[in-house]
């Protein structure tokens, strides 16, 4: 059996770290015998002979007359007659020597590394470090906060980095607030004395919920840009019957600017996008959703899943069978979930311009007015024109003032851009 | 202290003369010749990458380790130093063990846990050196005390080199020695040079054993590579001083043939001076005397060289397939139980 | 201005070259540092060029190598001396304890000496070849103790060091010294004594360390990290004594968990004072136990599988480091 014996570089010298190979005085198939000189070396302190270190056949050269190796590394390879072993498996015939050079001795496993593992105190979870309890007195939290934080470290104890985490999304001010308001002192009979007592339902307090941790969430900016709808509203006028008549379903301007958003979003991918921890996840689909207010004054946002891929007939359909739904409360999970951007128009009740609030998880919605007229200078003339304001809220933690304004003013060229053939296509 | 007195005095020693006895001449020479053939083994191994951290040997000083521990008694104490393999085989070490030292292998006489020249076996009264030169000559010293206490009339060797002279516990030892006393050979190589230092950078009196003097004690001075007159002299000092305990300097004069370690290349050593010893290699001087004296033929020398390989080839091979300690014993045995 | 690769070794020949071209008042000596140049080389040329009455050969003698530094110190000159191996400098500790570290308390009168010594393990040198010992010089008053890790630092600081009026033990690890380069400029400026160095950014632990560790605590921080499993600061001292306490403070207090890694022995090792250091002023700021990852209290090993055994390496730098931050 063909046993494969290294030729190394020798430490010569208790400091040196390479050596230089002066020559070999065999050639790569020659035999050689036990201690037979093979080639010469060179370190910093001195030149010296290798012998071979066992009797056989000098397989490979690794390192030629010049090349520099590091203690240690194989330079050379022997094969050597190894008398077979019952149950081993025959080295395969000499091929290519390896190429990386590797220490003679192999690493010693994992055990003979015995050092002793550093053995840190078992604690439960109780107990806070210093620098935890610290942390915790300069954010004044209780130790009640304090023992409802869960706990990384060993057995569940409470790290630096689970504080810091915990006060990163602790909401502003709640506990001081919390205790304000729950005064235990503060009876039903106390409240009612001030007025009529309305308790929130259960849907309330989740809308509720919802719209404080967003606003605690995101960065909220709004900004606003006005677009001249005169042309739209002229071709609705002229359309719009028979519009409905033939796809079933309204022709709104919500339909509209949901139909422009869709194809715009495709150029602002971190307005469609989400936060999830630190992440911002720009999101594949355009899924865009549609503020609904109910007659109770909730609220329910169903979506246009894949509004990017249908076309404006095809958006309005799905929008009206969607209100419909939302009116009946028929709406499914489904119809509400996957939202990647929120469209909400409160120009129904008049309003011009307003700050609507993100939904979370996404980081942006555009709020609709009023379609009104108004006094336009065009030309140095004055002339009467149809306007939308377009009240844009961001996330200011990933979006920033021009990317908003740059989406609103594509948003306002595209939608000024629109003309019957384009509402009737599949793309703008 | 009491101590036991022979009351002869062999003549020919108190005045310095060889006496007339003499070993065996082959155990002289196979002394010497098997320290020559394993440290050359060792040198091998060392360029093979077999042993690790460093090879010092004792090329052309064979005979001053292998002439004095055959003068000396079962009884006596050692303390061999850098170049001194040849009193350990001496004194009886096993060469197996000797290549199980070097190779670092749990079975070797230090278990590993020390190195290529630090080795010895105090069962039989050989002490293992540390690197401090000098440090090892006072504890020969104090050991040979302790045994003379307990009635036993041991005389002490002390290895060291001309370097070794300058060390401040040199002088310590030497002056304890001899104001106790202490029948310590302190046997002295000078062997031309410390590391690449001379001796003319490493003392100022004319010959080392002129420090006796300032001792008060004696100092001698010998050829160190002519193995049978060195053995005739230092049996007659020894056979002295157990009857009139106390120290002596024993300067033997030869030559570090090769460098300090096997990675040094001793270029600083003029080469009228290697060429001067070389012309007086130990080894080949016994030969030649043995020859010359009739106590062996030239036959006999062949047949012993090959005796003494196929023993150094045996233990290289045996000591290679031995087993490396097991770091599971990383810190066992740091303190004595009990 | 062009670089040069260069290292440990060779920096610390520039450093001493530096000192003998501006300083005649700089002499050096010690066993073979003449025209051998030194065991490792280190004073290589430096007796060529400037001739044996500044640069010589002493015998063997440690005691009276260190008793003549303090006669020379104390009349005007500045000796450099060269231990063989730190090991070796045992023999004549009474030297630099009694002697030159009391001198200047005692009389008003300074020792300007510097002892340079190659220290540490990894080379299979064995018990007496191989030690640290800088707790030692560290324990005596009067005597300061600088060890650099870096090429840069070492031929920076034996230049202050020597033109400090103390009593300074420079010590030059022994595997560094070939197995670490940099690429150095030709000019270049001394760096003062007592200021560590963060070596690696970092805010979920420090590693604080020196000498060879350095280098074996940035291979684990560096495997730590691309784990994921945190970003971890090392910090190294480059001064022993004085202490740069300073840094060790700030390096606690901008990463809460504490790794101590040295290759001397633990018991009353330089960790144990750095330990109590950061237990006695940064309490308020630990996020967990001070660690300490070090050598056992045994003798340096000879056998390769021992000394491996023996020796911290990044290997269990990163096992430790992986439980600290776990906890």
């Amino acid at each position: 059996m063909i046993k494969r014996v290294p030729i190394v570089m020798p430490q010569m010298g208790q400091s040196v770290a390479e050596g230089t190979v002066i020559a070999w005085k065999k050639n790569v198939g020659d035999r050689i015998r036990a201690d037979e000189a093979l080639l010469e070396i060179e370190t910093d302190k001195t030149n010296a002979e290798i012998e071979s270190p066992a009797a056989g056949v000098l397989a490979a050269c690794l390192k030629q007359a010049g090349e520099r190796a590091a203690t240690g590394e194989v330079i050379g390879m022997l094969e050597v007659e190894a008398p077979d072993e019952v149950g081993t498996i025959p080295a395969p015939p000499a091929a290519a020597a390896p190429a990386v050079a590797a220490p003679v001795v192999a690493d010693p496993p994992r055990a003979a590394r015995l050092l002793p593992s550093i053995e840190l105190p078992e604690i439960n979870r109780d107990r806070f470090s210093p620098y935890v309890m610290r942390l915790a007195m300069m954010n004044d939290l209780s130790m009640q906060e304090l023992d409802s934080i869960p706990g990384t470290g060993r057995g569940s104890r409470v790290t630096k980095s689970d504080l810091l985490h915990y006060l990163s999304r602790r909401p502003i001010g709640a506990a001081s607030v919390r205790a304000e308001i729950g005064k235990a002192d503060l009876t039903p009979q106390d409240l009612e004395s001030l007025g009529r007592v309305l308790p929130m339902n259960s849907i309330r307090r989740t809308i509720a919920d919802h719209l404080v941790q967003s606003i605690h969430t995101s960065a909220h900016v709004t900004m606003v840009h006005v677009v001249d709808v005169t042309h739209l509203v002229e071709l609705r006028n002229r359309i719009k019957q028979e519009f409905e008549a033939r796809y079933r379903a309204k022709l709104t301007y919500t339909g509209i600017m949901l139909f422009v958003t869709s194809r715009v979003l495709h150029d602002f991918p971190t307005i469609n996008a989400s936060v999830v921890g630190t992440n911002l996840v720009l999101r594949r689909d355009i899924n865009i959703g549609c503020a609904v207010a109910l007659p109770d004054e909730s609220l329910v946002v169903p979506v246009v899943q894949h509004a990017d891929r249908k076309s404006f007939p095809e958006i309005t359909q799905d929008l009206s069978r969607l209100i419909a739904l939302a009116r009946q409360r028929e709406l499914t999970r489904a119809d509400v979930e996957g939202g990647t951007f929120t469209i909400s128009n409160f120009g129904a009740f008049g309003s011009i311009i307003g700050t609507p609030i993100i939904n979370q998880p996404q980081v942006a919605i555009l709020g609709m007015g009023a379609v009104v007229k108004a006094p336009v200078v065009v030309d140095g003339q004055i002339v009467i024109r149809d306007q939308l304001y377009l009240s844009f809220t961001f996330d200011h933690r990933v979006i920033d003032g021009a990317m908003g304004g740059r989406f609103l003013d594509a948003i306002r060229h595209a939608t000024e851009a629109l003309t019957e053939a384009t509402l009737n296509l599949q793309t703008l | 202290m009491s101590r036991k007195q022979t009351k002869a005095t062999p003549p020919a020693a108190a005045r310095g003369r060889p006496a007339q006895a003499a070993p065996p001449g082959s155990a002289l020479l196979k002394c010497m010749l098997l320290t020559q053939l394993t440290e050359e083994r060792l040198v091998r191994l060392y360029h093979q990458g077999r042993i690790s951290g460093g090879v010092y040997i004792s090329r052309g000083q064979e005979a001053i380790g292998a002439a004095t521990a055959a003068a000396g008694g079962p009884d006596d104490l050692y303390a061999p130093l850098i170049r001194d393999m040849s009193v350990h085989i001496g004194r009886g070490e096993p060469v197996l063990d000797i290549f199980r030292h070097c190779l670092g292998r749990v079975t070797g006489p230090m278990k590993g846990r020390d190195g290529n020249v630090h080795y010895g076996c105090l069962a039989r009264g050989v002490y293992p050196m540390i690197s401090h030169l000098g440090a090892m000559l006072p504890v020969v010293t104090g050991a040979v005390m302790a045994r003379r206490r307990q009635g036993r009339p041991a005389v002490g060797f002390a290895y060291l080199g001309d370097g070794a002279t300058s060390t401040g516990d040199f002088h310590e030892a030497v002056n304890f020695a001899a104001v106790f006393d202490v029948p310590v050979i302190f046997v002295i190589e000078n062997n031309q040079f410390a590391y690449s230092t001379p001796i003319t950078r490493q003392f100022r009196c004319r010959n080392l054993a002129d420090r006796a003097v300032g001792y008060g004690i004696e100092g001698l001075a010998a050829d160190g590579n002519e193995a049978v007159d060195l053995y005739r002299l230092v049996r007659g000092l020894v056979d002295q001083l157990r009857v009139r305990p106390r120290p002596v300097l024993l300067v033997c004069d030869t030559m570090r043939m090769r460098g300090h370690g096997a990675h040094d290349d001793f270029s600083y050593v003029p080469r009228d001076l290697l060429e001067r010893f070389t012309a007086r290699d130990p080894l080949d001087l016994a030969r030649a005397r043995l020859i010359a004296d009739g106590a062996l033929t030239a036959a006999e020398v062949a047949r012993l060289e090959q005796v003494c390989q196929a023993e150094v080839d045996a233990a290289c091979q045996q000591a290679l397939a031995e087993p490396p300690p097991d770091p599971a014993t990383l810190t066992e045995g740091v303190y004595a139980a009990g | 201005m062009p670089l040069a690769e260069t290292t440990l070794v060779e920096a610390i020949n520039q450093g001493l070259r530096r000192l003998l071209r501006e300083r005649p008042e700089v002499v050096l000596f010690g066993e073979d540092i003449g025209a051998f140049g030194g065991a490792f080389k280190a004073t290589l040329g430096l007796q060529q060029e400037f001739g044996e009455a500044r640069v010589f050969d002493t015998p063997i003698c440690e005691s009276a190598i260190f008793g003549a530094a303090i006669g020379m110190a104390t009349q005007g000159l500045r000796p450099i001396v060269e231990l063989q191996f730190v090991d070796f400098g045992m023999t004549a500790v009474h030297q630099l304890l009694n002697n030159a570290g009391t001198m200047h308390y005692r009389t008003g009168v300074a020792v300007p000496m510097t002892v340079r010594a190659p220290c540490g393990g990894g080379i299979c040198g064995g018990p007496f070849h191989s030690e640290e010992l800088e707790a030692f010089f560290c324990h005596m008053p009067g005597v300061k103790v600088v060890y650099p890790a870096f090429p840069a630092d070492a031929r920076a600081l034996l230049v202050s060091a020597a033109l400090d009026p103390n009593p300074v033990i420079f010590l030059e690890n022994k595997y560094l010294y070939r197995h670490v380069k940099e690429w150095l400029p030709a000019d270049w400026e001394p760096i003062p004594l007592g200021v560590a160095q963060v070596c690696r950014p970092g805010s979920d632990a420090v590693v604080l360390t020196y000498g060879a560790m350095v280098h074996e605590a940035l291979r684990a921080a560096e495997q730590v990290e691309q784990e994921g499993a945190g970003t971890v600061m090392v910090l190294d001292l480059r001064t022993l004594k004085p202490l740069d306490a300073d840094a060790v403070l700030a390096a606690v207090a901008a990463t809460n968990r504490v790794l101590i890694v040295h290759e001397g022995w633990r018991t009353g090792g330089f960790g144990a004072e750095l330990a109590a250091l950061v237990a006695e002023r940064a309490f308020h700021l630990l996020d967990a136990p001070v660690v300490r990852l070090t050598a056992p209290d045994v003798p340096v090993p000879f056998a390769p599988e021992l000394e491996r055994a023996y020796r911290p390496g990044a290997d269990t730098i990163h096992a430790a480091l992986l439980e600290l931050l776990d906890y």
